[in-house]
C-alpha cells in the first residue's frame, strides 16, 4: 500500500535475530504516516515487541533499515538522534516496574527534557503534561507509589509527552489494568492523538483496544507481516487465518436484551 | 446440594482494614460462580481465605462451612475458619485446589513437569512407579496437551504460557478436588490462548461436575464461564445475580460502570468490523 505522504518513522525490510538464534523478524516493512495510528498485533513470541525496539532505535536490525523523516537512524549522527529521540517517545506495558520508586513525579516526567537539554521553562512543561493527562497540579510532588495503576500509566504518558514527540510508541500500553481504568486511558490517548497531533504505534492483542485507537494494523505471525491495511478492512474481512482466530477469541459481553 | 457456605466473611489487615468486608454466599455442587473486581478489591483474598491459605499477619473472621458427606473420617461439615494447618493440608486438594494467574511462579521452575504432576498424583492417591507415571500421562493428556511425554520431560521454562497453565491445570485436578478456584487464570496469557484455556476449563468442570470459583477483573470473560457473578469493590460484595441479570441490568453504579467499560469495547469493535469505524469509540 503505497501512500503520499511521507512516513515519520519507517522499518524497511528488516531482519533481526538475537546472536545466534533463530531469526525474530524476517524481511519486516512498516512505515508510521503522520495521523495515521498503528497497532502491530500478534501472538507472544511473534516479534511484535522486537520491532517495536527497532522502532524506538532500541535495537538495530541484522540487516534492513530503519528511518526517521526518510533519514537512516545513525548513532553517530547525533544531530539526527537528538531529533529522533525528541520526536518519538515510548510508554511501557506495566506502570508498576517503568516508574522509578525513589523518584519524585515531576522529575520522573521532566527526565526527557533534561536528557535532551531542553531546560527552559521545565517546570511549565511538566504541569502542562501532567494536565494533559488528566492529574491534578500537586502529582509532581508526590511519589509514584502513591498512585494506582491507571494513574501510574498516566505519569508514564506524561512523561512520554512532556518533549512534544511527533509518535508515540507504546508496548500494550493498557493490558496490565482493570478493564474500565482501561477504557479511560484509552480515552486519554484517543484525546492525545487529536490535540497533540500525535500518532500512536501500540503492540496490543486486544484488538477492541486496538480498533479504538488505531486506523491501521499489521499481524506478525513467527517473525513476519501476515496482514496489513486498514482497521477497519482487516478487522472487517480478515484474509489470514491467524487475523481470524484473534477476532473470534476476543472476549464479549452476552448481547443486550431487549 | 451447597457445597459451601461462606457467611459473614472478615479479612482484616494487620493496621485493622477490613480487605474483604461481611462477604456470605453460597455454592452448589458443581455450581460456577464469577468473583469480579479491580485489583485490590478482595477478590484474591476471599479465595486464600476459602482455602485458609491467608498470608500471616492476617485476621480472618467468619465462617467459610464445606458440606462434603462422606469426605472426612465421616465429618459432614468443615468449618475453614479457625481450622488446624495440619488438618487443612489433610483436606486440600480434595476439598479444593487453585489455578493462579502466572503459572511461571506457580510451578517450581527447577524440577521437570512430570515430577511436579506427579506429587499430588503421589500423595493423594498413594500412586507408584509406572502406574504413577500413566496417572501423569493421562493427567496431561486431560488437558489436551499433545506429545504428554516430552512434556512431562520438560522444564516449565521449555515450554509456552498456555502449556503452563494446562500443567498448572493438571495439577489443580490431580485430587479431584470437589470445588476449582481459578485466580485470573487466563489474564497472563494471549487471546488467542485464553480462548483455550476457557474452553477446556469448561470442558473439566462440566465433565467432572466440579463446582468453580473464577476470579476475575474482564466481565467479559466471567460471562463467559460463570453462571451467577458477584460484584466485590473495596472488599465489599456490592452485587450479585445471575451473568444475564448483572449484565442486562446492572444496579451498583460500580457494576455499571464495569457492563458499560466492557459495553465500550465490544462496540470499539464491532464498528471495526462493520466497518464503521471513525477512530472514536461509540
Amino acid at each position: 500500500m503505497t501512500r503520499p505522504i511521507r512516513p515519520i518513522l519507517e522499518v524497511r525490510g528488516a531482519h533481526f535475530a538475537y546472536g545466534r538464534s533463530a531469526p525474530v523478524l524476517t524481511d519486516v516493512s512498516v512505515a508510521v504516516t503522520p495521523g495515521r495510528s498503528l497497532a502491530l498485533v500478534g501472538e507472544s513470541g511473534a516479534g511484535k515487541t522486537t520491532l517495536l525496539r527497532l522502532l524506538l532505535g532500541l535495537a538495530r536490525p541484522t540487516s534492513g533499515q530503519v528511518l526517521y523523516e526518510g533519514k537512516e537512524l545513525a548513532p553517530r549522527d547525533r544531530a539526527l538522534m537528538r531529533e529522533f529521540r525528541r520526536g518519538v517517545q515510548t510508554v511501557f506495558q506495566d506502570p508498576y516496574s517503568s516508574l522509578d520508586p525513589r523518584q519524585r513525579v515531576g522529575r520522573i516526567v521532566s527526565e526527557p527534557l533534561r536528557s535532551l537539554g531542553l531546560r527552559e521553562d521545565m517546570t511549565a512543561r511538566v504541569a502542562a503534561a501532567l494536565d494533559a493527562v488528566g492529574l491534578p497540579e500537586d502529582a509532581a510532588s508526590r511519589y509514584p507509589q502513591e498512585f494506582s495503576g491507571g494513574q501510574r500509566q498516566r505519569i508514564a504518558i506524561a512523561r512520554a509527552i512532556v518533549c512534544e514527540p511527533r509518535v508515540l510508541l507504546a508496548d500494550e500500553p493498557v493490558s496490565a489494568l482493570d478493564v474500565s481504568t482501561r477504557v479511560r486511558v484509552v480515552d486519554l490517548l484517543q484525546d492525545l492523538r487529536e490535540t497533540r497531533a500525535l500518532t500512536v504505534v501500540m503492540v496490543s492483542h486486544d484488538l477492541a483496544v486496538v480498533a479504538a485507537l488505531c486506523q491501521e494494523v499489521a499481524v506478525l505471525e513467527r517473525g513476519r507481516i501476515v496482514e496489513r491495511g486498514d482497521t477497519a478492512q482487516v478487522l472487517g474481512a480478515p484474509r489470514h487465518p491467524y487475523t481470524r482466530r484473534l477476532i473470534d477469541s476476543v472476549p464479549r459481553l452476552p448481547p443486550p436484551k431487549g | 446440594m451447597t457445597l459451601l457456605t461462606v457467611a459473614g466473611l472478615h479479612v482484616r489487615g494487620p493496621e485493622g482494614r477490613d480487605l474483604v468486608s461481611d462477604v456470605s454466599f453460597t455454592l452448589g455442587a458443581g455450581e460456577r460462580l464469577g468473583l469480579i473486581g479491580e485489583s485490590g478489591s478482595g477478590k484474591s483474598m476471599t479465595a486464600l481465605a476459602i482455602t485458609g491459605l491467608t498470608p500471616p499477619g492476617l485476621t480472618v473472621s467468619g465462617s467459610v462451612v464445606f458440606d462434603t458427606p462422606g469426605l472426612d473420617r465421616g465429618l459432614d461439615r468443615i468449618e475453614v475458619v479457625g481450622a488446624g494447618e495440619r488438618r487443612l493440608t489433610s483436606l486440600r486438594g480434595r476439598l479444593t485446589s487453585t489455578v493462579f494467574q502466572e503459572p511461571l511462579t506457580a510451578l517450581d521452575p527447577l524440577m521437570r513437569v512430570g515430577r511436579q504432576v506427579a506429587e499430588p498424583l503421589r500423595r493423594r492417591r498413594g500412586l507408584r512407579g509406572r502406574a504413577l507415571h500413566a496417572a501423569v500421562t493421562a493427567a496431561l493428556e486431560e488437558v489436551r496437551l499433545a506429545d504428554p511425554e516430552r512434556i512431562a520431560r520438560a522444564y516449565p521454562h521449555e515450554i509456552s504460557g498456555g502449556q503452563r497453565q494446562r500443567v498448572a491445570i493438571a495439577m489443580a485436578l490431580a485430587c479431584d478436588p470437589a470445588l476449582l478456584i481459578a485466580d485470573e487464570p487466563t489474564t497472563a496469557l494471549d487471546v488467542t490462548v485464553q480462548a483455550d484455556v476457557l474452553t477446556l476449563l469448561d470442558g473439566l468442570v462440566e465433565e467432572r461436575g466440579m463446582a468453580l470459583l473464577f476470579i476475575s477483573h474482564d466481565l467479559a470473560v466471567v460471562s463467559r464461564i460463570a453462571e451467577r457473578v458477584i460484584v466485590l469493590k473495596d472488599g465489599v460484595a456490592v452485587e450479585s445475580g445471575s451473568v444475564g441479570e448483572v449484565v442486562n441490568a446492572p444496579r451498583h453504579p460500580y457494576t455499571r460502570e464495569l457492563v458499560g467499560s466492557a459495553r465500550r469495547l465490544d462496540g470499539a469493535l464491532d464498528s471495526a468490523i462493520d466497518g464503521a469505524i471513525d477512530g472514536r469509540t461509540p
